[in-house]
């Protein structure tokens, strides 16, 4: 039981009484609770004993499941039992949606960043619902078949994910984004008993970047579990029934069996505090209150004890259920009758309300007061506050405390009294009163019971205006949503496109086509950006292939009109908007499926007969991916393109590595190039099955290295390089070789295995007059630098110009010599005494230019 | 880090994340799957895949993923948005070396959209091209993507951003095909020629890079230096503005070279001699800071000695001067008979193919098509002597129009003459004319855009121009240019299917050109953008039909 000596401490009310009457103090500080809303529900009934209740941060819905493990009063009339519903309500009690449940075993249920709500059976199934209890498609998540077999017995959700504990072998797995849901398997605990509590440090929160999971063990310690290891923390003051990590995620409460509270840092370095309640009895809820203190609460006997960081406590006393959500800045409670903020007093209001304050900002407010009641004490006041930074800090904190105040009245008297302050104050130039006006009339608005979402100022910040605008239209808000983006200047177009979409689907099935569309153009006309391809959508969703149609006409980005055709089976026109796009991507990807949609190749065929560019992609496809040469060669076939079609059939010739594949391909490719007229390529064809037929024969039977594959070329070479000539003339007059080639080929491979004998007799044979003349002999003896050799077939040359180049290109300088003698060409053997650089040669020419006569 | 391999060859890292870098290709994507169902089976834990495609991820190859069955919840398919590559001060890649064949011969656009998404996103950060010029049937393609996609984008966004590209021009691969089978005469263009330059950076051939290793070893202090013998590993130099030697001789005919070389030995020698004649604390300090600077650049220096020396041996073999001859004699029409026949030789004795190929598509495209007779016989003899399977990279090659059957009366005589392609009083040491990049023909595609920058643009000689394949279109956009401010003009020139060294070279010589005749404080860059450079040799490759090997008789 809880210790007699707490005692509650009453805030020392101050200037403000209205104000700092809920105030409490807790060592320095003060907290405030305040209610909020009276429950809308109360009509209805509902009692939160009776349900699974999870509740969204900022200040989002409250979603309620029959808790079947409550044990009800036999005969008591209650149809939840048998026909289980999902009930979705604003924090304002209003309610939001009431869905059949029709599933079993539930385990926990948690709100996501993005306000879907999270559901996890005992059989590892994860099914994910929006605000409104639809199931959001493609979110279903099967957590595998070792949580299946041994079934989920704990969960514990953060923003982003969850960690859940298989009930016999307490192995954990974790989903750490909902975007792309992987099931991770952490680190086996070796625990021989279920741990007492489990708490999770999100990803975001720890050092490696992966969750790491808390498990309190029957033995009173502590385990550290991530995706690699194991640690026991050796924290010996177990064990613990309840374990909470601050938002921050930098420290952790603790409750222990013996009814003490601690709080630790996350690694459990530091023991930051320990309290004492003796309840023996562990309390249902331990919630955080920012990261200073700690709530707890009992609900068997309605108590709520709050615990600052010093051993400080305030207890409240509660005669109703009621659940704690944390919130960043505070606790939301909502309880059967009201909701309530838990919170710290914001410094700007402390510095205003708090008894006997003489600050600037205090004095402001209690001028503005006095001004109001038209009391002279106003300019009093305002003089005490001297200088201009003061009046400056004045004005800013009265707006501050105006922004993070839930009623209007004290809203309006902060915001007068800054206003009031403005009118002294010369250097005040901020648009900060606009702004905050700005936001207090947004939060306000939303605020509004109806509405429903609970929202401090610091929450607003946190989460941006642009996700509170997402929010409001997810509940169907989208005048509110449209007036907010209006007047904080927003781009409406994400608040029409959605109310375009609510609207097609939730028109009755009588509302014509027609009529929608005015509506919605109507609406959407004359703005940038908008994705008609998402209203579109919609509409296709709605069953309405017309509207869509006509809706994706106004969407300017093919990117998001061609999937959607594609979708709804409007081939041609997919591929005719794909096509206009100039992306090849959407291109290929209309082609694909229309391809695939019909299961007669023919009239796909006939949808791209009269569109080029889709044609030659369809080709360049097919040929990219060997499996589908069949369709291809059906293209061919049905476009009567015979010579593609032969072309086609040698490159697959040219990819079997078998003979006999390629041979039956090649006779193939023969018959489609006779179709198509081609008579020269038919003719080579012919040729060249002959040849593979041939050098196979040859191969066989005699050769041991390999000749198959070798071009005409290739083979008289390799006859001519082992001196088979009459195999080689045969060839030659097989294939119907030109003499100069053969000539050609001859010399160069008698060069190259340096048979100069064969080559001379080659030449021999040739007389004077080579077909192709002697140059070829002579570059392929320099190409072997065999210069001797070389020489004799440049003498051979007829004019005697080329001779002398000749001769003194390959520096053969005797002969050049003795040729210059024999033409008596002076001048040369003039060049050659200069080129040669040779001192013979050089003797040689003086003695001859000696000798012979001028 | 692995370059991926088509098989898998049984490897599975020891690592939790796998990134793969990749081009969004069917193909790449089976070989992927392929990979992760190994790897996913012979693993213990769980591992998680990180596809990123580059440029972009696609919806056919995340379908492809799927239908492979591993598109699952370990992996992760992103996109890395790499298009435009920098290679140069002057020169950006898009590094697409299949543009080529997919644009001129399958017929598949993906570069086109590719490429006017990369100049999409120029104009999100430079303003709007206010006067687009193309001329192809890609390059119109690519211009008119440019206005849809400015469509799909919200509003007057881009209207509101300065410009400062004051043109584009686009141009295909195929209006001018006869530049980059002329073999370049530039000292970079040779370099590519003989070696090949791979996305600016040079393999050196291993004496060269011997030779320069050892001289950075003999400069290293003692302690430092190793056995050169142990460190064979590939010597690898990077080509670009940096070298303050390359940057003097890459634009250079090569016979303007061995001088250039020589003048820049003697500035560094001179700046060098200055240190024997400081007398200043100061002049001496400073000459000390730009030691190494002066030390890189010797280096360099030696090296491009080197590789000049390389060159030279190569330039001076009989078989390149008669290859350049032929060449030359092609492009200012003489007499084809001679050519016919050289080609034959070549066939005769078996010369490397794609020599054969790419002079038979000069002769093709200056002859406007091979006569039926000459079509069946050169065929022939390829076929005989490179075996049959060249069927289908002839056949590649027609569809291209790199080859093809005589038609009509010859247009080239005209075109070369109304572009003047060929130059006779030429000095390349000291040019005064584009041509000077391939010693006498100017490259067509340079005449083009020099043709455009003259008053009245191309509408001037709009016979001339349409008498060149592929349509012509020019566009302007947003405000008028003439409010443009800034003296600074820069014009942006993108060949749609690749571009040569020398084609970059003759437009740094028009870019001087042009500068020379405006005022002083007007300036004009030339930003030269490009699929891909290439020359004759690798663009051949792309169009050529690769066959496999018999196994089994």
């Amino acid at each position: 039981m809880m210790s007699d000596g707490v005692v509650e401490k009453l805030a020392v009310a101050g200037g403000g009484g209205d104000v700092t009457a809920s105030w409490n103090a807790l060592y320095d500080r003060f907290y405030t609770r305040k209610t909020v809303y009276e429950m809308q529900w109360l009509d209805e009934g509902i009692d939160l004993d009776k349900y699974v209740v999870a509740c969204a941060p900022y200040g989002g819905p409250v979603a309620l499941v029959r808790d079947t493990k409550k044990v009800l009063l036999v005969g008591h009339d209650d149809d939840e039992l048998v026909h289980p519903i999902l009930h979705i309500f604003a924090t304002s009690g209003k309610r939001i949606s009431a869905t059949d449940f029709p599933f079993k075993g539930l385990v926990g249920m948690g709100w996501t960043i993005e306000e879907h709500l999270v559901v996890v059976l005992d059989d590892g199934k994860v099914h994910t619902f929006d605000i409104f209890g639809q199931e959001v498609r493609g979110r279903y998540i099967e957590l595998g078949s070792e949580c299946q077999s041994d079934g989920v017995a704990q969960v514990v959700f953060w923003d982003t994910g969850f960690v859940v504990r298989t009930a016999s072998s307490n192995q954990l797995f974790t989903i750490t984004d909902y975007e792309q849901p992987i099931v991770e398997k952490l680190a086996h605990a070796p625990l021989s008993k279920p741990p007492t509590s489990m708490a999770v440090v999100p990803p975001y929160s720890t050092e490696s970047g992966s969750v790491e999971v808390l498990l309190a063990t029957s033995g009173g310690s502590i385990g550290l579990v991530d995706n690699k290891s194991w640690e026991d923390l050796q924290v010996d003051s177990g064990p613990f029934n309840k374990m909470v990590v601050s938002p921050t995620g930098a420290l952790i409460a603790c409750f222990n069996d013996e009814g003490t509270l601690y709080v630790f840092s996350t690694d459990f370095s530091k023991n930051l505090s320990k309290f004492v309640t003796k309840s023996r009895r562990p309390p249902r809820d331990v919630v955080w209150c920012g990261e200073d203190s700690v709530v707890l609460y009992w609900d068997t006997i309605g108590a709520l004890l709050m615990v600052g960081p010093y051993g400080d406590f305030v207890k409240y006393q509660y005669d109703q259920p009621l659940r704690l959500v944390t919130e960043v800045d505070g606790v939301r409670i909502v309880a059967n009758r009201q909701c309530e903020y838990l919170q710290r007093v914001p410094e700007s209001a402390q510095d205003i309300f708090k008894y006997q304050s003489k600050s600037p900002a205090a004095r402001l407010y209690d001028a503005a007061e006095a001004f109001e009641a038209r009391d002279a004490t106003a300019d009093d006041n305002m003089r005490m506050i001297e200088t201009e930074d003061d009046k400056v800090l004045a004005i800013e904190k009265c707006l501050d405390a105006a922004a993070r105040e839930f009623d209007y009245k004290t809203q309006r008297r902060l915001l007068k009294a800054a206003s009031y302050g403005m009118l002294f104050c010369k250097s005040w130039k901020s648009d900060m009163f606009v702004e905050t006006c700005r936001v207090l009339r947004v939060l306000n608005a939303v605020r509004a019971a109806d509405v429903g979402i609970l929202l401090t100022y610091e929450q607003y910040l946190k989460l941006e205006i642009e996700a509170l605008v997402d929010r409001l239209v997810a509940r169907h808000h989208h005048l509110l949503a449209l007036r907010v983006c209006e007047y904080m200047k927003m781009e409406p177009q994400r608040v029409l496109v959605h109310w375009a979409c609510t609207k097609i689907s939730h028109a009755r099935q009588d509302v014509p086509d027609q009529q929608l569309l005015a509506e919605i153009t109507a609406k959407l006309n004359g703005q940038h950006q908008i994705s008609y391809s998402e209203v579109a959508s919609a509409a296709y969703a709605s069953n309405r292939v017309e509207l869509a149609t006509k809706l994706l006409d106004f969407e300017p980005r093919a990117a998001d009109q061609v999937p959607l055709l594609i979708q709804m089976k409007q081939d041609e026109r997919a591929l005719d908007k794909a096509i206009d796009s100039g992306d090849t991507d959407l291109i290929y990807l209309a082609l694909l499926y229309i391809q695939r949609s019909y299961d007669d190749d023919r009239q796909f065929f006939s949808i791209i007969e009269s569109r080029p560019l889709a044609r030659s992609m369809f080709v360049t496809y097919c040929k990219r991916h060997s499996h589908n040469t069949g369709l291809l060669k059906s293209y061919y076939y049905y476009f009567k393109m015979h010579t593609e079609a032969a072309h086609l059939a040698c490159r697959e010739a040219y990819g079997s590595r078998r003979l006999a594949d390629r041979l039956k391909l090649l006779n193939v490719a023969d018959a489609f190039f006779t179709d198509s007229r081609n008579q020269f390529a038919a003719q080579v064809t012919k040729e060249q099955i002959d040849l593979l037929r041939k050098q196979c024969k040859v191969e066989l039977a005699l050769r041991d290295t390999p000749i198959v594959d070798m071009s005409v070329l290739e083979l008289i070479e390799d006859n001519v390089r082992h001196l088979q000539m009459k195999a080689a003339n045969k060839i030659c007059s097989d294939f119907k070789v030109p003499e100069t080639q053969f000539l050609h080929i001859q010399v160069k491979t008698l060069a190259e295995c340096h048979k100069w004998d064969e080559l001379a007799r080659l030449a021999a044979s040739k007389k004077k007059k080579s077909p192709i003349g002697w140059v070829p002999f002579i570059e392929a003896c320099v190409q072997e630098k065999q210069m001797q050799e070389a020489t004799k077939y440049i003498l051979k040359l007829p004019d005697y110009a080329d001779k002398m180049n000749w001769l003194c290109n390959i520096a053969s300088w005797k002969e050049a010599v003795e040729l210059a003698v024999k033409e008596k060409d002076n001048d040369a053997l003039d060049v050659i005494y200069h080129r040669s650089k040779n001192p013979a040669v050089q003797a040689m020419i003086d003695r001859i230019l000696r000798s012979t006569p001028q | 880090m692995r370059v991926l391999q088509e098989d898998h060859g049984g490897y599975v890292p020891e690592v939790r994340n796998i990134l793969f870098l990749v081009r969004p290709k069917m193909k790449i994507m089976k070989i992927i799957a392929s990979h992760i169902r190994h790897m996913s089976k012979n693993s213990a834990s769980t591992k998680h895949f990180y596809i990123y495609m580059i440029p972009r991820k696609t919806l056919i190859c995340e379908h492809i993923l799927e239908t492979e069955g591993v598109l699952g919840r370990n992996v992760h398919v992103h996109e890395f948005e790499l298009d435009l590559v920098p290679l140069d001060d002057d020169v950006i890649s898009m590094e697409m070396e299949m543009c080529f064949r997919e644009c001129f011969l399958e017929g598949d656009n993906s570069s086109l959209y590719y490429i006017a998404r990369a100049l999409m996103k120029m104009q999100t950060f430079f303003g709007l091209f206010p006067r687009i010029s193309a001329k192809g049937r890609c390059a119109k393609q690519v211009a008119q993507s440019l206005l849809r996609m400015r469509k799909e984008v919200s509003g007057d966004a881009l209207d509101s951003i300065p410009p400062e590209i004051h043109q584009l021009y686009l141009i295909d691969r195929d209006v001018d095909l006869i530049s980059p089978f002329v073999t370049q005469l530039t000292y970079e263009g040779l370099v590519d020629e003989f070696w090949g330059i791979k996305t600016g950076v040079f393999e050196l051939p291993e004496a060269i890079a011997a030779k320069r290793e050892a001289a950075k070893q003999a400069n290293a202090p003692k302690e430092q230096q190793q056995p050169i013998e142990q460190k064979k590993k590939v010597h690898k130099m990077a080509l670009n503005g940096n070298d303050s030697v390359f940057v003097e001789l890459r634009d250079k005919n090569f016979i303007s070279v061995p001088a250039v070389l020589n003048q820049k030995a003697q500035a560094i020698a001179e700046t060098e001699n200055k240190r024997h004649t400081m007398k200043q604390v100061s002049e001496i300090s400073n000459f000390i800071k730009k030691l190494p600077e002066l030390q890189i650049e010797k280096d360099n220096l030696a090296t491009h000695i080197e590789i000049t020396a390389k060159i030279r041996e190569k330039t001076t073999a009989p078989e390149f001067r008669k290859l350049v001859h032929y060449e030359q004699d092609l492009l200012l029409g003489a007499e084809e008979k001679s050519i016919q026949e050289y080609v034959e030789e070549c066939i005769n004795k078996n010369e490397d193919f794609q020599k054969v190929l790419r002079l038979l598509t000069l002769l093709s495209l200056v002859s406007n098509g091979l006569k039926p007779k000459q079509w069946d016989f050169f065929r022939k003899e390829i076929m005989q002597t490179y075996g049959y399977e060249a069927i289908l990279t002839l056949d590649n090659m027609e569809k291209v129009g790199l080859l093809k059957k005589h038609e009509g009366k010859k247009t080239f005589e005209g075109i070369r003459k109304g572009f003047k392609l060929w130059v006779d009083d030429l000095d390349e040491s000291n040019p005064n004319d584009i041509a000077y990049v391939y010693s006498g023909y100017a490259p067509l595609s340079v005449r083009l855009i020099q043709q455009a920058m003259q008053p009245g643009g191309w509408r001037a000689t709009e016979g001339l121009i349409n008498s060149l394949p592929g349509p012509m279109c020019e566009l302007t956009q947003g405000q008028s240019s003439e409010g443009m401010s800034g003296n600074v003009r820069v014009v942006l020139i993108f060949f749609i299917g690749g571009c040569t060294f020398a084609e970059i070279s003759a437009l740094r010589f028009l870019n001087e050109i042009v500068q020379q005749s405006e005022s002083d404080d007007q300036v004009t860059h030339f930003v030269i953008c490009t699929t891909k450079l290439v020359n004759g040799r690798t663009l051949l490759e792309t169009v050529c039909e690769k066959v496999g090997v018999l196994r089994d008789l």
